[in-house]
């Protein structure tokens, strides 16, 4: 910092800001003493005004937040490391419910859930304004049904299990299934509306993980150059439990940073499975009576509350300023419009969804991705089950030209694969019977889609329209991802204007049928054998 | 999660019993030196928790720490909460005997430090002053710490007013980083 950076403005924001700090007034706290301290959990004796997740403040600095009130003490968790705290330390109320700082100065970074920057990146700069950690959904009369959908660049997702902004869909699956890729993919998907202006903020928190395979993950964000619209939150296996429960929390809370200053965001919890198992830990702790698979009994209202978060916002201003629960320090900000999307992730053991934490997760969301080991295994990534999948509102999201085209996808598909379990028996096939299984094969192939490759909306549609109208029927199963791409490539270099630009916004008719029509030919006739 | 409840019904119970035995001001003493061993020694609580230590010998050291010829009350007390398998909320047990004992008293504890010893003068204008606001009685204790560099923290009850020199200097030092960030 040199000399000549000082703006004269400044200095006397300075001395008020001290001469504040000074006076007496304002340095009356209420304090009580630690007279336990346990893994990262804290009982306190005295503090008798504190609030359920106020937070606290120890004299060396370290922080906590309150989770039980009892009479005469109160059970806090630590936001830091436990041998930081000692029996017998003062600590204080703050006053404040447990917050983060957001604000448009996150993007790009990699935060900690307590908004402390740990990439080396420096200080956050740029206004930011407190969001409470914890903070009720928005009422039913703030909201908006579905209908913007929110592309994840994934061709089985958007044409069979469509999300739309607003939305809460569970990715699920057991582990190394493809998960977190899909998450990844559509947060890279997003780079295009960054690019036009009008951007989806992306935040994707990391929950239990190992610290490198966030790191790896950061660079593949940033390469893809999707970290301009991205803020990572970061509580890795070796922080705190209370540090990893809380992560969520804080990711969300961003998220309706944005989401009530009339932006559209996304927020992938990856995975709500460590949290649960963090959020046990802390509650043994704190001696609260557990119950199924050992979670405490609040655990379904944990992550109810969580996802409620995710909502579309009404339009009108003026009512969406009215707003429930609404900070203090958003008030003059509010805007409608906006969105929070939740993709949350949950791992499976070996398959079971019936699990305490699947099953409940299942029904808070709207709607599933399994992903299914033995698809993975098979070469079939992602490795999506669209058998069971669903998505129950991003039906309503999806733009009309992918609707059209993706109609039948889906019933074609299950039929095919009732066939082929079938014709798996042996036996002749009648000509009908072939046919539905080629396309089935060829369209399966279709979907077939590498990591951190997603698609635009207008290139799925054209490339799953050869698929539901049989123009791969001469192309062999082993060439159709040589097809796709030329066929591609084709249309971007000669019809992006009139094929793919009204195919993006949803438009579809007979000229752009007919052209997408004698272009696959045209492809299809180099793969002739 | 009942760790509250269930102290705050021994100490009650044993406020009652101290009352009607007329002993009260005594056991307080006893709890109160009870909560400063705590606080004090770091090694009672592991004695109090290791299951090796046989049970009498913990109420031995317990009563040595309150104050060797404890009251029949107090002793009484001890015994009840061992054979209730109650002790390891023992020091949330005196916590909250002494919150109640105070309040019945309609007394306040207050706690001066300061960085240079205060003249008694002084000290009893401060003592009066905060008895006609706060209409209690006022314990005061004080505490001379050169760490604080000057100026003065006082505690009341479960609030402190932290006016030493230290935080005023570690508060500047806070918001002209804070200033700094904005540059
Ligand atoms: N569509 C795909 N095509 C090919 N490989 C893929 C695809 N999706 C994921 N993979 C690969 O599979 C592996 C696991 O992917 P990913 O990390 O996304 O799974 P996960 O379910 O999140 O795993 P974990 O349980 O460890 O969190 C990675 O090496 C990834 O590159
Ligand atoms: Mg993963």
């Amino acid at each position: 910092m040199t000399t000549e950076k000082i703006k004269v403005s400044e200095i006397p924001d300075i001395i008020y800001k001290t001469l504040e700090a000074l006076d007496p007034e304002k340095t009356l706290e209420e304090v009580g003493t630690i007279v336990q301290v346990s893994d990262g959990v804290v009982r306190i004796y005295g503090l008798t005004h504190a609030a359920s997740n106020e937070l606290l403040e120890c004299d060396n600095g370290i922080k906590a937040v309150v989770m039980n009130l009892e009479e005469d003490n109160v059970g806090a968790v630590l936001l830091g490391p436990t041998d930081m705290v000692r029996e017998n330390d003062v600590v204080k109320r703050t006053g404040r419910i447990a917050s983060i700082m957001a604000g448009e100065g996150l993007l790009g970074r990699v935060i900690n859930p307590l908004g402390e920057p740990i990439d080396g990146a420096g200080p956050i700069t740029g206004t930011c304004v407190p969001m409470p950690l914890e903070r009720k959904a928005p009422g039913v009369i703030f909201r908006q049904p579905v209908n913007v959908p929110m592309q994840t660049g994934i061709k089985a997702i958007d044409a069979m299990i469509p999300v739309g902004r607003g939305q809460r869909e569970l990715i699920i699956g057991d582990r190394q299934t493809g998960k977190t890729s899909i998450a990844i993919d559509t947060i890279i998907n997003q780079r295009r509306n960054f690019e036009e202006g009008n951007p989806v903020y992306c935040i994707y928190v990391a929950i239990g993980q190992k610290a490198s395979t966030v790191a790896s993950l950061v660079n593949t964000l940033r390469e893809k150059g999707a970290m301009d619209y991205t803020i990572v939150v970061m509580a890795t296996s070796s922080d705190p439990a209370a540090v990893q429960y809380f992560a969520p929390f804080a990711g969300a809370a961003v998220g309706e940073y944005f989401r009530d200053t009339g932006r559209h965001a996304l927020v992938i919890y990856d995975d709500l499975s460590k949290q649960a198992v963090a959020y046990r830990e802390v509650s043994l702790i704190l001696h609260r009576p557990s119950g199924r698979e050992a979670y405490p009994g609040d655990i379904f209202y944990l992550h109810s509350r969580l996802l409620e978060r995710a909502a579309k916002i009404i339009e009108q201003d003026e009512v969406a300023a009215q707003m429930n629960d609404l900070p203090e320090s958003l008030k003059d900000k509010v805007k409608g419009g906006g969105s929070l999307t939740a993709l949350p992730i949950i791992e499976t053991q070996a398959g079971d969804i019936s699990a305490y934490i699947p099953t409940n997760v299942i029904s808070i969301t709207d709607g599933q991705i399994f992903l299914d080991t033995e698809l993975f295994h098979q070469g079939n990534r992602p490795a999506i089950n669209i058998g069971i999948s669903v998505s129950r509102v991003g039906g309503n999201a999806q733009v009309k030209a992918m609707k059209k085209v993706a109609g039948t996808l889906k019933i074609d598909l299950a039929q095919y694969r009732e066939l082929e379990a079938f014709t798996r028996f042996g036996g002749d096939m009648d000509p009908v019977t072939a046919q539905t299984i080629d396309k089935g094969r060829k369209n399966t192939r279709l979907l077939i889609q590498l990591p951190y490759h997603p698609m635009s909306t207008g290139e799925q549609i054209a490339i799953l329209y050869c698929g539901t109208h049989g123009l791969l029927k001469d192309v062999p199963l082993h060439k159709i991802s040589e097809f796709e791409s030329g066929f591609l490539s084709t249309l971007r270099s000669i019809h992006a204007a009139d094929v793919l630009a009204p195919l993006e916004k949803g438009e579809i008719n007979k000229e752009i049928e007919k052209t997408i029509r004698e272009t696959a030919a045209s492809v299809a006739r180099q793969f002739e054998e | 999660m009942n760790q509250g409840i269930i102290s705050r019904r021994y100490a009650s119970a044993l406020w009652m019993y101290a009352q009607k035995n007329g002993q009260e001001d005594r056991v307080y003493v006893e709890v109160k030196r009870l909560c400063r061993g705590f606080s004090k020694y770091e090694a009672l609580k592991r004695v109090l928790s290791n299951r090796m230590v046989p049970q009498e010998d913990k109420i031995e050291v317990i009563t040595l720490v309150a104050g060797e010829n404890v009251s029949h009350v107090f002793s009484n007390f001890i015994r009840l909460l061992f054979a209730n398998k109650r002790e390891k909320f023992l020091r949330i047990i005196c916590l909250s005997f002494e919150t109640i004992y105070l309040k019945e008293n309609k007394i306040l504890s207050a706690n001066l430090v300061t960085a240079v010893p205060v003249e008694k003068d002084m000290e009893r204008r401060f003592i009066q002053s905060l008895e006609k606001r706060t209409g209690y009685s006022i314990w005061l204790t004080t505490q001379v710490n050169p760490k604080i560099a000057g100026g003065y923290v006082i505690m009341v009850d479960t609030y402190r007013l932290d006016a030493s020199v230290v935080t005023k200097l570690k508060r500047i030092e806070k918001s002209l980083l804070e200033t700094a960030i904005n540059f």
